[in-house]
């Protein structure tokens, strides 16, 4: 899909993904504050997506 | 006297002599006459028009492959009338023909008699697609209906070849002033023409000749051709067209000619570069070909003159870089200023099919409008001509009518559905009305899909779908269910042995406890690497009932790749990974042997325990019953930079297609379900998990995949009811249909990781008719084994497999009125939607899953537009174990699904076909790159598989040369001759490697490693050959006087020479005077070497010989 300034999203069980900068965010989904290109996107996801178990996954890990 | 034809007066001819039996270049001019007409001022009037015009006295001959246009002198008598005077056969039977006058001069002239404006039409009609012979007599025709003693209808029918669209109103004026004159008694008074055409034909060669490097530099390298729209078949030429018109109102229109003024600029190309728009929208190729018709008449002396000089030129419109309407329209107008003032496009001298030129074409009609001339005292008024001929896949053009615009889209409904062009025709009037609006929107983001567009996007998508999934019970859950229901059912087979449920559960609850006491938790992934048995299946529900999730291995595959795998996706934290492996494994792994735990043949009551099994003292299990977000398995894939990726496949994703394929398949305790994947590919999932769920016999296949003929063949294999296998494998299955022993109990296959060939399914249905349930299935391991579905056999069916139906995409077959009983390619014939003609679709979203089709802004298209697969629902896997990137690039917000849910994106390209499936276009990313030129191998593929003669296809790229695989009985030559009609030069393979079968993979994809190298051939080829026969050495020897090439070898190409279209007419005379037979056009483009020529020619001879008496065959010989 057409690159084009980007930011980085966030779902409730703490899943990333990169979303178009200028439009909409689905439901159920947040921006984290991070912008750029898509590949700044996805790198910046490589850094804070540690754990990529989803968050209920986690929680009944505990 | 005789003259040079002008070259696209050339190019039609060499058309009617490769098919003299095509109407589709018949103009006419149809008029109602109303009043007292006076024939013979009628007539006379003609006659003055073929003194006038020595287009209507020229006919067209061949001397030694070259043509001539020859005029008969004016005021020759008619001796060449009758030739093209009869209309259709039996035009005389009702109509009350008083027979053909033949004494008015050429044109032919004919009176017939219709009992009303009914019969006329259709009296016309027949004269409007009937054929002319171009050799016999000037081909003009005219017929004068009577419908009542002052109502008449006047029918000039002529080729293409000697008049033109403005040539229709030239003569029509011409025949008005004369006629006008003669019934008031004065000698008609037209100023003499300044040139004929033949003096044009000598002028337009020269100037064609020079305009030769511009169009070869315009076209080269011109883009595969697509057309806004899916095919219903592949093996048909357009030929009986059927128009939709659309109105654009007069506030548009008058918008778009503010907007041409504005930009300085003509309506014209305000229209083209809509017109471009559309095909952009539904293609997304930015480099787009359309052809356009201009008069050529700008030269005052061209202006009277009936004949070709219509120029087809073609516009290359440059859409890259998303610009606003505006930009485009600047750049079509620089296109349109350079192109349009040139002669046509030479298209002989180009190296490439006319389709690939011009894959469809805008035309906008400026003549009419102007007052009708006076024609004596008649009232002169439009007729329904009835044509019905189409020349391409899409022909589009527009006319004013008063201050609207009327667009008509001209296509053979029997190769395109008339649903999918009404939505083209609707798109294309939103699409303008957009612009209208605002022409400095970008071009990606006008408004063209329209209402009807949305409703059927969401319709097919199966959104919302997933969300009345309710969350079932897991696999775990199904198959403890199917142990309870039939504990002594056989559950695996293998070779000998066979197991019951009851064993195989027992086994896998021992197994169970002992990764439970070598410390497996919830949530850790255990390498199984075991060859096909009942403990790899064993191993399987074992993991599960621990709690964990299985990552497969091959156990073919070297120990690296085993350890690399096993730290890359099994590791837990700092701990070493786990395997269940037979003996040691590698030292970094935590090894579990699953011998001494296997299933055992045993009585009911006998306790879980072997003499040295450690599980003997673990106990019976608490049952761990997976959590849906649990996940259940990993399976690596390869990705492209060599580390392997691992999917992550959860509990929720596996239980929806279980339950899914369960029910779909109809699998119920009786089947016997084949194991043919490898465990390390995720199709085994659909083999095995469905059957154990659904109490039935799973049956392995321990020599490997490749004894799957063998165990068909044996007497257990006479009970296998369901086969899941590799599209690959099964083509070469369908090679070889009569030698296989196809179970008797046979009832479904199903297909899977590639494109169908629709010839294969073709023979299936010969053989097996509806009797086999044919299913083909579409996904990749990201959205857990299957995601689209389509049943081949059946034509309607109930449940997920049904396609929408209330769409209006049912209407197949087109007009039914239009088709001809007796025409061979008559479409109407049911395609049903198992179609074998055209692609083999991939279906529609399976159970739980939503499926659209983007466009590269991430909008969803409707049906037609081809895009990006992107799949959500429950299918959705979690994302590539420990690659955050890859997955968030990968998995992402699907904003048509429930809140926070994740949509994948395939990278495959497909488009919603007419009749509401998918059909599957190859992956976006597997374009390879020749000579410069970005060629995807996959559009190769499909057009190789069209060919009925041809199983199986491969194209890939070595070094400079396009290579192509291919099994099956067609020739190269023939293959090679059949793309070359249909495809850009450089999309046509170069090199040809014919097969007995395609070497496959142990899973049953084509083995690319093992292709040979077909390196031999191409060093062979530069390698000149002498003539070795004779029959070669008058090929080459006639080869090298026409194409002006010295030292032609055996196997040297005729086109690669520089041969082109109208050359080969030239050997096929050359060939005639030498050995006195008639070698059709069409065997030279089929036979493109020396060799194979002369090999076609010998046949031909050899074929004259046996119709000859000896004494003839001597004399003919001597």
């Amino acid at each position: 899909m057409t690159d084009g300034p980007m930011r980085v999203v966030v779902n409730d069980e703490e899943q990333y993904s990169v979303w178009w900068s200028g439009r909409e965010l689905p439901p159920g989904w947040t921006a984290t504050g991070f912008e750029g290109s898509r590949q700044e996107c996805l790198d910046h996801i490589a850094t804070v997506w540690t754990d990529m178990r989803p968050l209920s996954v986690r929680n009944r890990a505990l | 006297m005789r003259a040079p034809l002008s070259p696209a007066q050339e190019r039609l001819w060499l058309l009617h002599r490769m098919d003299p039996g095509d109407a589709s270049y018949v103009v006419y001019l149809v008029r109602r006459l109303r009043g007292p007409l006076d024939e013979d001022a009628l007539r006379g009037a003609l006659a003055d028009l073929a003194a006038r015009h020595e287009s209507l006295r020229t006919r067209f001959v061949e001397e030694d492959g070259v043509p001539w246009a020859v005029a008969e002198p004016a005021g020759f008598p008619d001796s060449a009338s009758p030739a093209n005077s009869p209309g259709p056969s039996g035009s005389s039977s009702s109509a009350g023909s008083t027979g053909s006058a033949g004494s008015a001069g050429p044109p032919a002239f004919e009176r017939l008699t219709a009992g009303g404006p009914e019969e006329a039409e259709r009296l016309v009609a027949q004269r409007v697609n009937a054929p002319f012979d171009l050799s016999a007599g000037a081909p003009a025709r005219v017929a004068l209906i009577r419908i009542a003693g002052d109502d008449h209808v006047l029918c000039f029918t002529l080729h293409h070849i000697v008049a033109d669209g403005s040539s229709l109103n030239v003569l029509f004026d011409d025949l008005a002033a004369c006629y006008t004159a003669r019934v008031q008694g004065r000698e008609p008074r037209l100023r003499p023409l300044p040139v004929q055409p033949s003096d044009y034909a000598r002028w337009q060669r020269r100037r064609v000749e020079r305009a030769v490097p511009y169009w070869q530099g315009k076209l080269a390298g011109p883009p595969p051709p697509e057309l806004p729209f899916d095919r219903l078949r592949e093996d048909i030429r357009p030929g009986h067209g059927a128009f939709h018109h659309i109105r654009v109102d007069a506030t548009v229109t008058s918008a778009l000619d503010r907007l041409a003024r504005q930009r300085r600029t003509t309506l014209f190309a305000v229209l083209m570069a809509a017109y471009q728009v559309l095909l952009f929208r539904h293609t997304g190729q930015e480099d787009v070909l359309v052809g356009t018709a201009v008069a050529g008449r700008d030269r005052v002396e061209l202006e009277p003159l009936v004949g070709y000089v219509a120029q087809t030129v073609v516009l290359r419109g440059d859409l890259s870089g998303n610009p606003p309407f505006t930009e485009l329209l600047d750049r079509t107008r620089g296109e349109a200023l350079e192109a349009l003032g040139r002669p046509g496009v030479p298209f002989e001298r180009i190296d490439h099919p006319l389709g690939t030129l011009m894959p469809t074409m805008f035309i906008l009609h400026n003549q009419n409008g102007g007052a009708s001339p006076a024609f004596g005292d008649l009232a002169v008024s439009g007729f329904a001509d009835g044509y019905r001929q189409v020349k391409g896949d899409l022909l589009t053009e527009a006319w004013w009518e008063g201050d609207e615009l009327i667009v008509s889209f001209c296509h053979d409904p029997g190769v395109v559905a008339p649903a999918t062009i009404q939505r083209l025709a609707s798109r294309f009037a939103l699409l303008l009305e957009s612009i209208a609006a605002d022409p400095s929107v970008p071009i990606a983001e006008l408004r063209i899909w329209t209402a009807a567009d949305h409703a059927a996007i969401r319709e097919l998508a199966g959104d919302g779908t997933e969300g009345s999934a309710e969350p079932g019970p897991s696999v775990p859950e199904l198959i403890a269910s199917a142990v309870r229901l039939h504990p002594d059912a056989v559950a695996v087979v293998c070779g000998e042995r066979s197991v019951t449920y009851r064993e195989l559960h027992a086994g896998a609850e021992r197994l169970a406890a002992v990764l439970r006491l070598r410390g497996v938790e919830r949530g850790d992934v255990v390498g199984v690497r075991l060859p096909r048995s009942v403990e790899a299946i064993t191993a399987l529900l074992a993991v599960w009932l621990a709690g964990a999730a299985y990552l497969p291995l091959d156990p073919d595959d070297p120990d690296e790749r085993l350890v690399s795998s096993l730290e890359n996706l099994a590791r837990r934290g700092d701990g070493p990974p786990y395997l269940i492996t037979l003996g040691e494994g590698p030292e970094s792994a935590v090894v579990v042997d699953p011998t001494g735990t296997a299933p055992v043949a045993e009585a009911p009551e006998t306790g879980p325990a072997g003499p040295t099994d450690p599980a003997g003292s673990a106990g019976p299990a608490e049952a761990v019953r997976p959590h849906p977000a649990d996940a259940a398995y990993v399976i690596s894939t390869s990705g492209s930079t060599g580390l392997p990726k691992g999917v992550l496949v959860e509990h929720r994703s596996v239980a929806a297609r279980v339950r899914w394929m369960r029910r779909e398949y109809g699998l119920a305790p009786g089947d016997r379900v084949t194991q043919f994947a490898s465990l390390s590919f995720d199709a085994h999932v659909e083999e095995v998990f469905p059957t154990l769920a659904a109490g039935a016999a799973l049956v392995l296949l321990p020599d490997g995949a490749a004894a799957l003929p063998d165990l068909l063949a044996s007497p257990a294999g006479g009970g296998i009811t369901v086969l899941d296998l590799p599209t690959a494998y099964w083509h070469r299955m369908v090679e070889e249909i009569e030698t296989i022993s196809w179970p008797p109990a046979l009832r479904l296959v199903i297909l899977g990781g590639e494109q169908v060939a629709s010839a294969a399914v073709r023979r299936w249905r010969a053989r097996f008719g509806d009797g086999v349930r044919l299913v083909n299935t579409y996904g990749p391991t990201e959205t857990t084994v299957i995601a689209t579905a389509a049943d081949l056999t059946r034509t309607a069916e109930p449940g997920e497999l049904t396609e929408p139906g209330d769409l209006g995409f049912r209407e197949l077959t087109g007009l039914p009125g239009l088709h001809d009983p007796h025409d061979p390619h008559d479409p109407s014939e049911p395609h049903g939607s198992g179609a074998t003609a055209g692609r083999v679709p991939i279906g529609v979203p399976v159970g739980a899953t939503s499926v659209h089709v983007l466009d590269a802004r991430g909008e969803p298209l409707p049906p037609g537009a081809v895009g990006e697969l992107v799949v959500g629902g429950a299918g959705v896997a979690r994302g590539y174990l420990g690659r955050p990137a890859l997955t968030a690039a990968a998995f992402v917000p699907d904003p048509h699904g429930p809140p926070g849910s994740r949509r994948y994106r395939t990278g495959d390209r497909a488009r919603w076909r007419a009749d509401g499936r998918l059909e599957f276009l190859g992956r976006s990313d597997d374009q390879v790159k020749v000579r410069g030129f970005r060629i995807e191998p996959g559009e190769v593929e499909s057009h190789l598989l069209a060919h009925p003669a041809v199983g199986q296809a491969h194209v890939t790229a070595r070094g400079d040369d396009l290579v192509a695989y291919v099994t099956g009985t067609a020739s190269p030559d023939e293959l090679r001759a059949r793309l070359a009609g249909v495809l850009p030069r450089h999309l046509v393979p170069t090199l040809w490697v014919r097969l007995d079968e395609l070497p496959l993979t142990t899973r049953g994809k084509i083995d690319r490693a093992a292709l040979p190298d077909p390196g031999r051939a191409s060093a062979a080829r530069a390698v000149h050959v002498p003539p070795r026969t004779d029959a070669e050495r008058l090929v080459a020897a006639i080869w090298s006087e026409q194409l002006g090439v010295t030292a032609v070898g055996a196997s040297d190409d005729f086109f690669a020479l520089g041969g082109h279209s109208l050359l080969a007419t030239r050997i096929t005379a050359r060939l005639r005077a030498e050995t006195g037979l008639e070698v059709p056009i069409r065997t030279v483009f089929a036979h493109r070497t020396v060799a194979a020529l002369a090999t076609a020619v010998e046949d031909l001879l050899v074929e004259e010989l046996a119709g000859l008496t000896d004494e003839e065959a001597a004399a003919l010989l001597g």
